[in-house]
C-alpha cells in the first residue's frame, strides 16, 4: 500500500517525459534516469524546480540524504550560466531498508531528488544551456555506481509559463516532509536518546514511529525505536551511537498510522527543563524512602509486611541480637533484589530495549506469572493449603520458626511482590533515576529499598516498638485470612492489566490456568500426595495444564498499543471489489466472539508473530468480518462459498482467485498460501 | 555455615548477573569505543594458517575490510591507493591484516580458487588476508561498510576506526581529491602523538552478513 501513489505518479511521469519535446532519459542497468522542469520559460528574479526521477528495477534502491550504515547519497554537478543558481538537493521520506544487521535509508520502485535553480534578476532573456553530471548508487545484494549526464536548455523570458509536468511535480513535493505542528524536545539518557512530542491531532492511532537522522553518525541506523505515550505527550527512545554529544537533532519523523507513513520534518532541541520530573538527588532518595515506606501498607505487600511483622513480635522473648540479626536479613533481601532488577533494567536500557520501571509489566508473560505467583499466595493465607516440608523454610510465616535463611528469602519475596505496586512519591524517584548514571540510579533503588524494609527493621532494632502490636493470639488465624484478599485484590488488577495487553480468550484461559491451580493445591492438601508417585503424577500433570497459558503467551507477539494488523480493516463487499480491482492480496476472516474455532485459530495462528509478519511482508490486506451480531450482508457472502456459519477464510490472489482454507488453520499452511497470493502477478494467468 | 553459604552464592549470583548483562549490553553497542582494548581474535588466513592478534602485541595492527566487487574498494584498488598504502606501511613495520567477513553466496566471498588467487594478487603489498564468512570478527568490531579502516596501537588499544578518506564516492579521480583520514591516523600513531580524528564514519558497500 506504502507509495502506491508515488508509483501512479511515476508511471504517468515517465510517460509524460517520454512523450514531451525536450525530456531527456538514460537507461542504466538497473535504473532509468530522467529529468523533468517545472517550467517552459522562466522570468529573471523567479525559481525553476528540476526533478530528477530514477525508475529502479525491482529489488534495488537509491538513498537518502543520510544513505544509514552504507551507501551514498546522489551527487549532482551543474554546469550553470552566470546568474543560475542550484539548491542542495531536497528529498521525500525515506524508507528504512534492512540488510542484515545493517540497515539504509532510501528509496525503492521510485526516487524522485528535486533541485531548485533561482534566476537572478540580472539575467537577461534567452535560451540557457544547462548541465547536469549525476552520479548516484544502487544497490541490491551488490552495489552498482550509476550516472547519468543531461544537457538541456532553460529559456529564460518575460513571463513565467508553468511546463505539463509542473503539477505532478508539485503533487509529489507536497509529499515532503512538512514541519512538526508542535515544539519537539530531546533528552540523553546513557545510550539513549528521547524524543518528546505532542500527538498530532486528529490522524487516527500511530501504531509505530522511527526518526531518520540526517547528520550521520548520532544514532543507531538499525536500531528499533519505542514509541509510548505518557501524560498526553508522546515518548520516542532511540537507541543512540556512544560519544552522542548532540544539541540538536534534525530529520523526518516518521508515524505510521494504519498503513499510511505520515512524515514531518523535526529539529528538536536538548533539553533537560523537559523532564515532568526534575527533581535533585536528595530529593529522589527521600522520595524513595517515604514511597518504600508506603509500599508497606499498598495491598500486594502489606500482606506479607504484616505477617513477618507478626513473626518478629511472636519471637520477643528470644535474644535482641537473635531478632536484630533477622531483621537485618530481611533488609538485606529487600535491598539486594532492588539492586538486582535496578541492575537488569540499566543493563537493558544499554541495548536497543528502552525500559523503564514497570517495564516488566508490559511483557504479559511477566504479569500473568506474577498474577498467578500472587494467587497462590492468597490461597495459602486462606488456608486451602500449607506450604508442605519443601517450603517449610519460606512459608510458616506466623510460627515465626524461620531460620535465618527464611527471613533473607522473605526479604526477597516482598521485593518481588512490591515491583509491581507504586506508592505516591516512588514516580517521581524512579522517574529521575532511570535518567542518571547507574551509581546514582542504584542509589535510588537502595533507598526504595531501605523504605521498604524499614518497619521490620525499626521493630527488630528497638524491641519496645514491638509490644506496640497486639499480643499473638487465635485472632492471628483470623487476620492471616483476611490478609488474602488484599492479596485477590492484586490480582484482580493484575488480571485487568492482562486483558489490555492481550485478547480476551488468553485472559480466559489464564483464569482457567488459576482453577486449575487452586484446584491442584486443594487436592495436594487433601491428598497427603507425598510417597504415592502415581498421585504425585496427577499433581504435576494438572500443574502444567494450568501452567500452559504462560507458555502460551509468550508466543504471542507483545505489542502494546493493538492486536490489529496495521492493513486490517473491517470486511465490507465494496472494499473487497475495490481491492481485487487493484490486483490487491486480500484475506478474509469471517470470525464471531461465540465462536470456539475461531478464537481457537485466532489464537493458534492468525495472531502469532509468524502470521502478523507474513501479512506485513507480502502486503496482504486483512479484511475481518464479524458476524458476532446478525449482519445479512456477512451472511450473503458465507453463502457465496456455500456456508451457513464461521469460520470462513478465503485468500485472493492478485488475480482475484479465491481459495478457501480448511476451517482448523496451522501456520505453514496460511503462511504458504499468504505467500502463493502475493507472488502470482497477473502475467501469470493460468 | 550452611545459610551464609546460601547468602554469598546470592550475592555471587548477582554479581554475575550483572557482568553479564553488562557483557551482553556491550554486544548491542554499534561501536567499539577508542581507547579500549581492541576485541582479540584468531581467524584462517588464505593459505589457511591461523592469525590471531595477539601475535602481533607490541606492533601497530591495521585492519581493512575488503570485499573485491564493491565499487567503493575498487576506487581504491584500480587508483592503487590500497595496495601503495599497504606497501608503506608494512616496509614501516605495521601488520595490515585484510579481512573479508562476507557470508557464503554473497559479494565478496571466495568462492573459488581463481577467486582466492585474485585476493591473493590483489592483497600481496598486506601481510594476511583473513577469510571472516560467518562475520564474527566483523561483527566484534561492528564493522559495517568495506572498506572500513581500523588502527591498534602497540599496546593493543583501539586508535582509529572509520573511513579511509573523506570523500564518500566511487570515482577514482576523488582520492587524491579527499583527506585522507586514515593515512594521517596511522601517521600520527606511528609518530607517538595523539590521533587527531580517531572516529570517522565510514563509507562504502554493507559488509555482505549473512540474513
Amino acid at each position: 500500500m506504502r507509495n502506491v501513489l508515488s508509483k501512479i505518479f511515476g508511471l504517468c511521469l515517465l510517460l509524460i517525459a517520454c512523450s514531451s519535446a525536450g525530456a531527456t532519459s538514460v537507461t542504466n542497468a538497473h535504473s532509468v534516469a530522467s529529468i523533468v522542469s517545472d517550467v517552459k520559460t522562466v522570468k529573471p528574479g523567479d525559481q525553476v524546480t528540476l526533478m530528477l526521477h530514477l525508475k529502479l528495477d525491482k529489488g534495488w534502491h537509491s538513498y537518502w540524504t543520510n544513505p544509514g550504515d552504507s551507501g551514498m547519497p546522489p551527487m549532482f554537478e551543474w554546469q550553470l550560466p552566470q546568474g543560475l543558481q542550484a539548491s542542495d538537493i531536497q528529498y521525500l521520506p525515506p524508507e528504512k531498508i534492512d540488510i542484515g544487521p545493517l540497515s539504509n535509508y532510501g528509496y525503492s520502485d521510485n526516487a524522485y531528488y528535486f533541485v531548485n535553480i533561482d534566476v537572478a534578476q540580472s539575467v537577461s532573456e534567452g535560451k540557457y544551456p544547462i548541465k547536469l553530471d549525476a552520479d548516484w548508487l544502487v544497490c541490491d545484494k551488490e552495489c552498482v555506481p550509476e550516472k547519468a549526464s543531461f544537457e538541456f536548455s532553460l529559456t529564460v523570458a518575460d513571463q513565467t509559463f508553468r511546463s505539463e509536468q509542473a503539477q505532478q511535480i508539485v503533487q509529489l513535493q507536497q509529499t515532503m516532509a512538512q514541519p512538526y505542528p508542535t515544539e519537539v524536545d530531546f533528552q540523553q539518557q546513557s545510550g539513549q536518546v528521547n524524543l518528546y512530542f505532542k500527538p498530532v491531532s486528529d490522524v487516527g492511532k500511530v501504531t509505530s514511529a522511527f526518526f531518520f537522522s540526517e547528520k550521520e553518525g548520532v544514532i543507531s541506523n538499525s536500531a528499533e525505536q519505542q514509541l509510548s505515550e505518557k501524560n498526553g505527550q508522546w515518548q520516542l527512545a532511540i537507541k543512540s551511537l556512544a560519544n552522542m554529544a548532540e544539541q540538536s537533532l534534525s530529520g523526518i519523523l516518521q508515524l505510521k498510522i494504519g498503513d499510511q507513513y505520515h512524515s514531518y520534518y523535526i529539529d528538536a532541541q536538548a533539553s533537560t527543563a523537559n523532564l515532568p520530573t526534575s527533581i535533585g538527588f536528595w530529593q529522589a532518595i527521600l522520595w524513595a524512602l517515604l514511597g518504600g515506606i508506603i509500599l508497606n501498607i499498598m495491598p500486594c505487600v502489606f500482606p506479607i509486611l504484616s505477617l513477618k511483622a507478626l513473626a518478629v513480635c511472636r519471637s520477643q522473648d528470644k535474644q535482641y541480637f537473635h531478632n536484630l540479626w533477622h531483621g537485618l536479613l530481611y533488609s538485606l533481601g529487600i535491598v539486594l533484589s532492588f539492586i538486582l532488577f535496578g541492575l537488569v533494567i540499566i543493563a537493558l536500557q544499554q541495548t536497543s530495549q528502552a525500559v523503564g520501571w514497570g517495564y516488566q509489566l508490559q511483557s504479559p508473560l511477566v504479569v500473568a506469572g506474577l498474577l498467578y505467583l500472587f494467587f497462590v499466595i492468597g490461597l495459602n493465607l486462606l488456608g486451602v493449603f500449607e506450604w508442605g516440608h519443601s517450603f517449610s523454610k519460606v512459608g510458616n510465616w506466623v510460627t515465626g520458626k524461620q531460620g535465618y535463611f527464611a527471613s533473607f528469602a522473605t526479604g526477597v519475596l516482598a521485593a518481588v511482590i512490591a515491583t509491581p505496586c507504586t506508592a505516591p512519591f516512588m514516580g517521581a524517584a524512579l522517574g529521575y533515576a532511570l535518567t542518571q548514571p547507574s551509581i546514582i540510579a542504584l542509589s535510588v533503588l537502595v533507598a526504595l529499598g531501605v523504605g521498604l524494609a524499614l518497619p521490620i527493621l525499626l521493630i527488630t532494632l528497638i524491641p519496645p516498638l514491638a509490644r506496640i502490636l497486639p499480643k499473638p493470639g487465635a485472632w492471628m488465624e483470623t487476620f492471616k485470612q483476611l490478609l488474602a484478599f488484599p492479596m485477590f485484590l492484586s490480582c484482580i488488577w493484575l488480571l485487568w492489566v492482562l486483558m489490555q495487553q492481550t485478547i480476551d480468550l488468553m485472559a480466559f484461559l489464564v483464569l482457567l490456568g488459576l482453577l486449575a491451580l487452586s484446584f491442584v493445591f486443594w487436592l495436594r492438601q487433601r491428598c497427603r500426595l507425598q510417597g504415592s508417585w502415581w498421585r504425585s503424577g496427577i499433581f504435576i500433570v494438572l500443574l502444567l495444564l494450568s501452567l500452559y497459558p504462560l507458555y502460551h503467551l509468550q508466543k504471542m507477539p507483545t505489542s502494546t498499543t493493538t492486536t490489529m494488523n496495521a492493513n486490517q480493516q473491517t470486511f465490507s463487499p465494496e472494499k473487497l471489489q475495490t481491492l481485487l480491482a487493484n490486483n490487491q492480496p486480500v484475506f478474509v476472516n469471517a470470525t464471531a466472539a461465540w465462536c470456539i474455532t475461531c478464537k481457537l485459530n485466532e489464537i493458534n495462528v492468525l495472531n502469532t508473530t509468524a502470521v502478523k509478519k507474513a501479512i506485513d511482508d507480502y502486503q496482504i490486506h486483512y479484511l475481518k468480518a464479524d458476524w458476532t451480531q446478525k449482519d445479512d450482508v456477512i451472511l450473503a457472502y458465507l453463502n457465496r462459498f456455500n456456508r451457513q456459519g464461521v469460520p470462513l477464510y478465503v485468500i485472493y490472489n492478485r488475480q482475484g482467485d479465491a481459495t478457501v482454507l480448511p476451517q482448523l488453520l496451522t501456520e505453514s499452511m496460511v503462511i504458504n498460501a499468504l505467500k502463493n497470493a502475493d507472488q502470482s502477478t497477473t502475467e501469470n494467468a493460468t | 555455615m550452611r545459610k551464609t553459604r546460601s547468602l554469598f552464592s546470592y550475592i555471587a549470583a548477582l554479581l554475575f548477573t550483572f557482568s553479564s548483562l553488562q557483557a551482553i549490553a556491550a554486544q548491542h553497542d554499534e561501536t567499539l569505543k577508542i581507547g579500549d582494548k581492541a576485541p582479540s581474535f584468531v581467524g584462517n588466513e588464505l593459505d589457511g594458517a591461523k592469525v590471531s592478534l595477539s601475535d602481533y602485541k607490541g606492533k601497530v595492527v591495521v585492519l581493512e575490510w575488503t570485499n573485491f566487487d564493491c565499487p567503493f574498494v575498487r576506487k581504491h584498488y584500480d587508483s592503487n591507493n590500497m595496495q601503495a598504502l599497504q606497501e608503506k606501511y608494512t616496509d614501516q613495520g605495521v601488520v595490515w591484516l585484510r579481512i573479508i567477513s562476507s557470508a557464503p553466496g554473497k559479494q565478496g566471498y571466495l568462492a573459488s580458487q581463481s577467486d582466492k588467487n585474485r585476493a591473493k594478487q590483489e592483497g600481496e603489498n598486506a601481510t594476511y588476508t583473513i577469510i571472516d564468512s560467518n562475520g564474527e570478527i566483523g561483527k566484534e568490531y561492528h564493522a559495517k561498510t568495506t572498506p572500513q579502516m581500523f588502527i591498534i596501537d602497540k599496546k593493543g588499544n583501539l586508535v582509529y576506526q572509520g573511513a579511509i578518506d573523506s570523500i564518500r564516492s566511487t570515482r577514482t579521480a576523488d582520492v587524491a581529491k579527499a583527506t585522507p583520514y586514515f593515512k594521517n591516523a596511522l601517521d600520527e600513531v606511528l609518530a607517538g602523538k595523539k590521533v587527531d580524528q580517531p572516529s570517522t564514519t565510514p563509507y562504502g558497500c554493507s559488509v555482505k552478513y549473512e540474513d
